[in-house]
Formats: structure tokens, C-alpha cells, sequence
């Protein structure tokens, strides 16, 4: 036997040992209130899911106010209310769980173990962190959720600074919107460069699914979406510009990178000053012709430089 | 070891993994991470078998267990001393001076110490010390203290629990060095044939993974985190820091399999192991220049630091044997050389 046969011989049987001993599918698919889950490979196998929320009813021991995007405020609190199924076919058996909180970095910011012993009779478990301004700093964070240290469970939320769409920044980004049509019509019209050597721009980026006729607020809000036919991944970006010059011309780059990290859509959209809060939006198909499942990402691009972004989930709908 | 060091510096999972208490994203994180649970094992037993081997060479030559014992003590010393200085800054690239806490080598150290106070005993003598201290450890890591930088902390964290000050505390891990010794004189000694150091380490071995198997299977004593099922990863990653029973006697176990394994093979592939002979014969020096070079380019410089996945592990792991390869080579000639006693103690 040469070292290669005998090198992929033992590879071979390595893998197929050690996949076997995980309890858990290698791919994940995306379960109840779009909690991406590995699926346990057996039919008795806990299964969880992850609900986000303000607060937990003290009369219902339900959560209140889920959602998957927090403002940071004092004393606010992002609780994960979290759901075991198949717990009763495991009651009398000790298990082990840890529930990791990461920020956008990845960093742990809390990891908490959970033990349940066979007299317990709890189908799921509560965890929290604050989100004050004094702990916390916008972006997306993720919560992670271990078996017998076997990831089964995660979902993301993001947290935001309080962020208002006025009617005004709708017809803000309308106008622009008219004005980057009129420009494709009119060739190639160079935008003025400000002279403003130092400025401070502050973003926030919302991904929904689609904006509201009525309200203009979005609907859907969240970072996983699935994907399906005709189905739509938005992002609302709001800008806060402290200083502002009258018909100034700010041009964006609303750069959208898919799992390969390269960027499969670029949209150029330029800007009129006239206030300094203003929204724009851009918006990618997600139908299964177009896209595959992974981790995207969205960069807001000013100048060259990236001045916001925002990571987001395509998941295919679990079947 | 060279993976687990990899990754730590390369391996972005780093970022947020307890060592005491390890999550798993995935499966290849998982062996990666197990991967380098069998080394502390390995290394305490080849240590101990070291000593055994030492301590009988020097009384051949007609040296007396006293000019023996102190010849070992200073070299635990040395061990101790280098630990604190040199690994410990080489962690970070020698960006800062961390004297103060101990490590592997430290616990290497402290157990070349105490070993060369019994290596003398009949091995069953020794087989009953290590086997009694095992059982007792459990019992050991109940004893209350409150951890931070104080006394008990240091004492305890020293011999017998883990955390921040020392994540090898001697006792435990001094008995897998004493169950060395023991296997040293069967394999240096009682077997005079590779075919019977093959036989009866494979016997040792699978009769440590059975009982192993038994203390896992029963959930009790000497068993510190739960499991789900025979033969998943839980059942497998029992606690490290400190070890629990099931955890010294199931790489004790595989530990000598791994080493009738390497006779068996060496027979049929001698050039493959030329590798390990080459970084076999100058272990300390490979330990603490591979430290350092990952230490100095990935910490310190920034050179994909904590940035890869487990295949730039990989990669990092070929990138540093072909470097480390040469360099123990060339240090090994250099140290054959040499009549610096600290040189030669490398």
C-alpha cells in the first residue's frame, strides 16, 4: 500500500467516524419564526426555536413584543424565548444546553449553560441581555444555541438606534430615485463633488422584505429571509448628515455581495441634499433562479469607502 | 499539538471558544479541537516513560538514585523556569512578560520532579499510586475555593483544578506520567520484541478505552460533563481542564494504541517517521520555537490572525512543519554538538 492510498484510507474512515457521532445535520434549514436550525438525524431528536423579545408576560410566561430588530434604550432588555420540541421524548435524560450571545463581531458577549435533569418538566428556557447604550452598539448580533456542545439552533437580530422614516424621506428617496432614471436618460452626467473635507454621515441599514403603500415603514424586518419566487430582499438605509449644503449631490453605491464574497449587484444612487435625514432604498430579487442559500452581505459605499453594511441570511423554505 | 497551536492562532473560531468549557459551530471544528486532546496525554506518558528510561541508563552506568533524582529535578526545574519565561511571552509574540501563571510544561516539570522520587519502585508499586491517584482526583475537585488571585487559587489550580492561573494542574496528570514509567518497563524492559510491544499494547490499550467506555456508560463517578448517546461527540468530549477519570483513562487508552500503532507502521513505512524522529528527539525546542513563530507572525505582526477556517488550519499546519522540520534538524545537530547543559536539555 502506497502513503496515498493509505492517507485517503484513513481520511475516509476518520470522516465517516466523526460524522457519524454528530447528532446533527450538516446543512441547516430554516424553521419556525426563521430560526436556522441543524436538524437533529433522529425523529426523536430535541429540535428548537428562537423567539426574540421585549419582555416576557409574567401571567402567560409567553414572550411580549417579539421581533427580530431592538432599539437600544436604558434598561431595555432583548430576551430569547427559546422552544424545545421533542423534550418530552427525552425526559428522562439529562441535557445539556449553552446559550451563546455574539455581537456583529462574533465575539461571545454572555454564554450561559443550561442544565435539565430528568425530573424537570420545562419545555424551553428564557436568556437575556441589556441592550443600554452604555453595553451595546448598533449592528447584528446572534444567538446561539448548543446541545451536548452541538450547535442545533441560531438566529439573528439586530440592534438599532431609535430610526424614524418620515413620509418626507419616502419622497426623499422617490425624488432620487427619479433623478438617477432621469440621469440614465440623460448619458453620463458627472455628480459635483462637495469640498466638505470633514462631514459626519451616521447609517442604519433596515432589510425587509417590502416597504408599506400606506405607511411607508417596512415589512418583514429581519436578516434571514427565504428564499422563494417573486420574493424580495429590500434595504432601507437612513442617513443623518449633521451639516448639509443646499442641491449638494452625494453619490452611493449600494454594493450587494453574495456567499462567495463577490459582488453580484451594484446600484449606483445619487442624492440631492435638502434635508439632513434622508432614506434611500434598494432592493434585490430573491427567487431560487437567482440565488442560493449562504450569508450575504449588503455595503453602503460613499467616497470609496464603506460607510455601513449589513450581513443577511438567504435560506432555502424548509420542507 | 501543531494543529491545535494552529488553530488557535489562525482559526477564527478562537474568537469566541472556552477552552474549558468548548461549542462547536461544526463537525470539523469538533476534531480539530479533539485532535489535540490526545497530546497532553501523549506527552505525560512519554515523559514519564522518559524518566524511566533516564533513571535506568544512569544506574546501569553505576550513578546512585541521589546524583539521578538530582540531575531530574533540575531539568523539572529548568522545565518550570521555561515556562514561565520564554512559552508564556511566546504566546503573545513576546509582546508582554507574563510570568505569572503556569502551563503543560510547567506541569511536565513538576512531575519529572516528583517521578524521580519513585521511579525506582516495582511498577506494580507505581501502576497502584497512579491508578489510586486517578480514582481520588475526582474527590479532589470538590474541595471549595474561591478562584481569583489569591493562595488557595494558586494551590489549588496548581495540583489539582484548572482556570486561569493553570489549566494543568500536576496530580492528575503526574499519574498518567507514573502509568508511563510503568509502560516503560514493559516496553524498554519486559518486551524484547517489537512483536510483543505491539501484542501487549494493544491489549493495555483497548482494556483502558473498555473501562474508559464503562466509567462513561455508567454517568457517575469520574465523569464531569453529560452526554447524549454512546459514540456522539458529547460522549466523547468529556471535561479536559481539569481531566476527569473517563477523560486520563480514555487517552491513556489511545495514547498506547497511537504508540503500538507507530512501532507497527514504522516496520513498513520507515521514511514516514523519520518526521517524528527528527522533532522527536528535540520536543521541548520544536515545543517552544513553534510557539513563538506562530506567536511573533500571527499575534504579534497580524499575519491571519484568527481570520481562517479549519482548511487554513490545515494549511498553517503544513506551512509550519516544513518550516519546523529543517529547523529541528538543524538544532538537533547543533545541540549533538553542544556542551551547554541548557542546550543540551533542549
Amino acid at each position: 500500500m502506497t502513503y496515498k492510498k493509505l492517507i485517503i484510507l484513513l481520511t475516509i474512515i476518520a470522516q465517516t467516524f466523526l460524522q457519524v457521532c454528530s447528532d446533527r445535520a450538516v446543512t441547516p434549514s430554516e424553521g419556525d419564526n426563521s430560526t436556522i436550525i441543524f436538524r437533529s438525524k433522529s425523529e426523536k431528536g430535541i429540535e428548537a426555536s428562537i423567539i426574540f423579545c421585549k419582555g416576557i408576560s409574567k401571567k402567560t410566561g409567553k414572550p411580549i413584543k417579539a421581533d427580530t430588530v431592538f432599539t437600544i434604550n436604558e434598561k431595555a432588555k432583548v430576551y430569547s424565548f427559546v422552544q424545545l420540541s421533542n423534550w418530552k421524548l427525552n425526559k428522562n435524560k439529562e441535557l445539556m444546553f449553552h446559550i451563546d450571545w455574539l455581537d456583529s463581531t462574533g465575539n461571545s458577549l454572555y454564554k450561559k449553560r443550561i442544565d435539565f435533569t430528568p425530573s424537570d418538566s420545562s419545555s424551553g428556557f428564557i436568556s437575556s441581555i441589556s441592550v443600554s447604550p452604555e453595553k451595546r452598539k448598533p449592528g447584528e448580533y446572534q444567538v446561539c444555541l448548543y446541545l451536548f456542545r452541538e450547535l442545533i439552533a441560531t438566529k439573528y437580530f439586530r440592534l438599532i438606534e431609535p430610526v424614524i422614516i418620515s413620509k418626507n424621506d419616502t419622497m426623499n428617496n422617490n425624488v432620487s430615485k427619479k433623478k438617477i432614471k432621469s440621469e440614465k436618460k440623460d448619458g453620463n452626467q458627472k455628480s459635483v463633488k462637495p469640498k466638505v473635507i470633514k462631514e459626519s454621515l451616521k447609517t442604519s441599514i433596515i432589510l425587509c422584505k417590502k416597504i408599506s403603500k400606506k405607511t411607508g415603514k417596512p415589512i418583514g424586518v429581519d436578516t434571514i429571509f427565504t428564499i422563494r419566487d417573486k420574493a424580495k430582499v429590500k434595504a432601507i438605509v437612513n442617513f443623518e448628515k449633521e451639516e448639509i449644503k443646499t442641491n449638494e449631490q452625494l453619490k452611493f453605491y449600494f454594493n450587494w455581495k453574495g456567499p462567495d464574497g463577490k459582488i453580484f449587484y451594484k446600484k449606483r444612487i445619487i442624492y440631492t441634499t435638502s434635508n439632513p435625514i434622508f432614506s434611500l432604498s434598494n432592493s434585490i430579487s430573491i427567487s431560487p433562479e437567482k440565488r442560493i442559500q449562504g450569508n450575504y452581505k449588503i455595503q453602503i459605499v460613499y467616497k470609496k469607502k464603506i460607510i455601513a453594511e449589513q450581513k443577511f441570511v438567504l435560506v432555502t423554505p424548509y420542507k | 499539538m501543531l494543529v491545535d497551536h494552529c488553530s488557535y492562532y489562525l482559526n477564527s473560531t478562537w474568537e469566541f471558544l472556552d477552552p474549558l468549557d468548548p461549542l462547536f459551530a461544526n463537525w470539523g471544528q469538533a476534531v480539530l479541537r479533539y485532535a489535540s486532546y490526545l497530546c497532553a496525554p501523549g506527552f505525560l506518558l512519554i515523559n514519564g516513560a522518559m524518566v524511566w528510561w533516564f533513571y535506568y541508563q544512569r544506574k546501569n552506568k553505576g550513578l546512585d538514585n541521589w546524583s539521578i533524582r538530582k540531575h531530574l529535578i533540575q531539568r523539572g526545574i529548568f522545565l518550570i523556569f521555561l515556562q514561565m519565561t520564554w512559552v508564556n511571552s511566546s504566546w503573545s509574540g513576546f509582546n508582554r512578560f507574563d510570568p505569572f501563571h503556569l502551563g503543560i510544561i510547567t506541569c511536565i516539570g513538576f512531575s519529572m520532579i516528583f517521578q524521580s522520587f519513585i521511579v525506582n519502585w516495582k511498577w506494580e508499586l507505581q501502576l497502584t499510586a497512579a491508578l489510586g491517584i486517578l480514582l481520588i482526583h475526582p474527590i479532589l475537585i470538590k474541595i471549595p475555593y474561591e478562584p481569583g488571585n489569591n493562595l488557595p487559587t494558586i494551590f489549588m489550580q496548581t495540583f489539582i483544578d484548572a482556570g486561569d492561573f493553570n489549566k494543568y494542574p500536576v496530580i492528575p496528570w503526574f499519574a498518567v506520567a507514573l502509568l508511563g514509567s510503568v509502560m516503560a518497563h514493559g516496553w524498554l524492559k519486559a518486551w524484547d520484541t517489537d512483536r510483543k510491544r505491539i501484542y501487549w499494547g494493544t491489549i493495555i490499550g483497548i482494556s483502558a478505552l473498555i473501562i474508559s467506555v464503562i466509567i462513561r456508560m455508567l454517568r457517575g463517578y469520574g465523569n464531569i460533563f453529560p452526554f447524549s448517546d454512546f459514540g456522539s461527540y458529547s460522549f466523547f468530549f468529556d471535561q479536559k481542564y481539569p481531566p476527569s477519570l473517563y477523560f486520563n483513562i480514555w487517552f491513556f487508552g489511545w495514547s498506547v494504541l497511537v504508540i503500538s500503532l507507530f512501532i507497527a507502521l514504522s516496520k513498513f513505512f520507515p521514511k514516514l517517521f523519520l518526521i517524528f524522529d527528527i522533532t522527536g528527539k528535540t520536543a521541548l525546542f520544536f515545543y517552544c520555537m513553534h510557539i513563538a513563530i506562530l506567536g511573533v507572525f500571527s499575534k504579534r505582526i497580524g499575519i491571519y490572525y484568527h481570520q481562517g477556517g479549519v482548511l487554513e488550519t490545515l494549511i498553517g499546519v503544513v506551512i509550519m512543519m516544513l518550516i519546523m522540520v529543517p529547523l529541528s534538524n538543524w538544532f538537533f545537530k547543533f545541540k549533538s554538538r553542544s556542551k551547554n547543559p541548557i542546550i543540551r536539555m533542549m
